[in-house]
């Protein structure tokens, strides 16, 4: 469960105060298929990132399972996004010097030696049909499968929450189709998911739709 | 997925910044290799040199002339004998070999020739018996110079009357074209009590004293308070003249590796900094996956040590190459290269990289990975 209360977050720019999110109370249930849609600029990146802990907010609190997750240390933070969080980006963000396997097994430098960690990273790119995509590097792959590497690498650890920011904002319409197909089979399994988009058509896809206005919600 | 391997894949990924980097690393690593094999080389050879130099610190009565002593001209000025243990047991000065003199002429058969007396020789403390040269001569026994020999009609196993004692020749020296060829040589005991100058020497002298620069002013001075009413002589010679060169070469090898060294910094730092920027989106994602400030920071360590290893390893193989191959030419002797300087490598190497990295590294563990992931 997620729970954020009267989150807010200003930006500055030129002495200026910007509100990215004001007074935002949302609470998201276990196993909800959520989309948070709006225009750019509307605060949905933003309030992505303070549910994963990487902005911290000027007042209000997330609680992630009863842990208020600005109360705690940024190195306990970065083990809760390890242990319970997974992130899938627009711009995939793989590392171009890895394989896709390679990419697949980063988050499990956060773990103390996990022995079962290559069948893990290989079953989660069977898992996105990248099974013959192992040793290709991110160069080496189309678009579509960059980011289906970059949902192998949100599910690998097995987070109870994957967190997506406009995962098909760079994909046509028929990878739109894959990677909206494999976060509803990962959300069917019981992981919460919360992606951003400014997309009506991914919106329809999901259980709930949240539209951000100006950081409020609308 | 180890960090190690991470580091392995980036550094295979970028070669030509990581060859460059090791480039420049092995470039300081070397020259202080190099500079550090030439200079004891040098310094090696400056020992040999003082060693065949024989005698070559002396210590007088203040006010002795020390060309007119060396010319013949004996005076009766007299220092106190145990200024010889004085100077032995003096732990800054490098040298071997203290022999307390006590000259004068002395008229035997119409003949002037020069009685000395010769103290047994004294070591440094730490010294053995068997780093003596010059046999003591016992009280009664006399050493003849060829010519005084030859003068006085004596042989070995004769005895010679000086002053109304009777001495017994031990031995004849062969001619050496010295003032030495006059000399009739006993014990210091015996010349002092021939001379009636208990307890004093009229100078002492010393072999192979490392003697130069700005070091021997500084020996002189204090010296001279040890042993007031004296005056130090060292005799300028090849090796000093040698060591001089060598020490400036070492003042301007210092400035030269200052100069490499900050460069080095400078361009590695620059390579590291441009190497944080280039991968700060990696740092983003790798912090919003859940790898800690810490752990990310060491994918940066490493590498920077991957660069310090290959550095010193190749600086030094460089520098002791250079150091073989010129050294000869530069110092004017053959250089053995120094096995032990590859620890001095791997100080050098770490320490250019650790000053080069420490901000870069500092820089990717305060990277906001947010903001970055938003903007791009």
């Amino acid at each position: 469960m997620i729970k954020i209360e009267k989150l807010t977050k200003i930006f500055y720019k030129n002495s200026k105060e910007i509100y990215a999110l004001k007074d935002i109370d949302l609470l998201i249930n276990s196993g909800e298929f959520i989309s948070i849609m709006g225009s750019s600029g509307s605060g949905k990146t933003t309030l992505l990132f303070s549910i994963a802990g990487l902005i911290k907010p000027a007042s209000g609190s997330i609680h992630i399972d009863d842990t208020p997750i600005f109360n705690i240390t940024r190195r306990e933070r970065a083990r809760l996004r390890a242990l319970k969080i997974g992130f899938v980006f627009q711009l995939f963000y793989l590392v171009p010097y890895l394989t896709a396997m390679e990419n697949v097994l980063l988050p499990f430098l956060a773990k103390k030696n996990d022995p079962d960690a290559i069948n893990k990273a290989r079953r989660a790119l069977e898992r996105v049909g990248l099974q013959s995509r192992l040793d290709h590097k991110p160069e080496e792959l189309s678009v579509g499968e960059r980011q289906r590497v970059g949902i192998a690498r949100a599910l690998v650890t097995g987070p109870r929450i994957i967190l997506a920011d406009e995962p098909t904002g760079n994909l046509d319409t028929e990878n739109t189709a894959i990677v909206l197909k494999y976060l509803k089979e990962i959300n069917q399994e019981g992981v919460t998911v919360v992606l951003t988009t400014h997309g009506p058509q991914v919106s329809q896809q999901v259980s709930r739709q949240v539209k951000l206005e100006n950081g409020t919600i609308v | 997925m180890k960090i190690l391997s991470i580091v392995n894949k980036e550094l295979r990924y970028n070669k030509a910044s990581f060859l460059i980097s090791v480039l420049f690393v092995s470039l300081a690593v070397a020259s202080v290799v190099s500079i550090r094999n030439m200079s004891e080389a040098s310094k090696n050879k400056v020992r040999i040199l003082m060693r065949d130099l024989g005698n070559n610190l002396a210590v007088l009565p203040k006010g002795t002339d020390p060309e007119k002593l060396w010319a013949g001209e004996y005076t009766l000025k007299t220092l106190p004998e145990n200024y010889v243990n004085k100077l032995a047991g003096f732990s800054k000065i490098e040298a071997q070999h203290f022999v307390g003199k006590l000259q004068k002429y002395v008229v035997l058969k119409g003949n002037r020739l020069l009685l000395t007396g010769l103290m047994p020789e004294i070591n440094p403390p730490g010294g053995s018996a068997k780093d003596l040269i010059s046999p003591a001569i016992s009280d009664g026994n006399a050493i003849l110079g060829a010519d005084a020999a030859k003068i006085l009609g004596l042989k070995k196993g004769q005895n010679i009357d000086i002053n109304g004692s009777k001495f017994l020749v031990e031995e004849i020296k062969q001619p050496l074209g010295s003032i030495d060829d006059i000399s009739i040589f006993v014990s210091l005991k015996s010349a002092q009590k021939l001379l009636g100058l208990k307890g004093l020497v009229s100078s002492i002298e010393a072999m192979n004293c490392i003697c130069y620069g700005d070091y021997i002013t500084e020996i002189k001075n204090k010296l001279e308070k040890i042993l007031p009413d004296t005056q130090i002589i060292v005799y300028r010679n090849l090796a000093v003249a040698r060591t001089e060169t060598r020490l400036f070469m070492d003042r301007l090898g210092f400035w030269f590796q200052l100069s490499l060294f900050i460069l080095t910094v400078f361009v590695l730092g620059i390579y590291s900094y441009n190497n944080v920027k280039e991968r700060k989106i990696e740092v983003a994602t790798l912090s919003a996956l859940g790898i800690s400030a810490g752990r990310i920071s060491l994918i940066f360590i490493y590498k920077l040590l991957f660069i310090a290893l290959a550095g010193a390893l190749a600086g030094f193989l460089l520098g002791t190459g250079i150091a073989v191959y010129l050294g000869p030419k530069i110092v004017k002797a053959p250089v053995k290269p120094e096995a032990g300087l590859i620890l001095i490598s791997l100080l050098c190497s770490c320490l250019v990289v650790m000053a080069a990295g420490i901000l870069p590294v500092l820089k990717a563990t305060r990277l906001d990975p947010a903001e970055i992931l938003r903007t791009e």
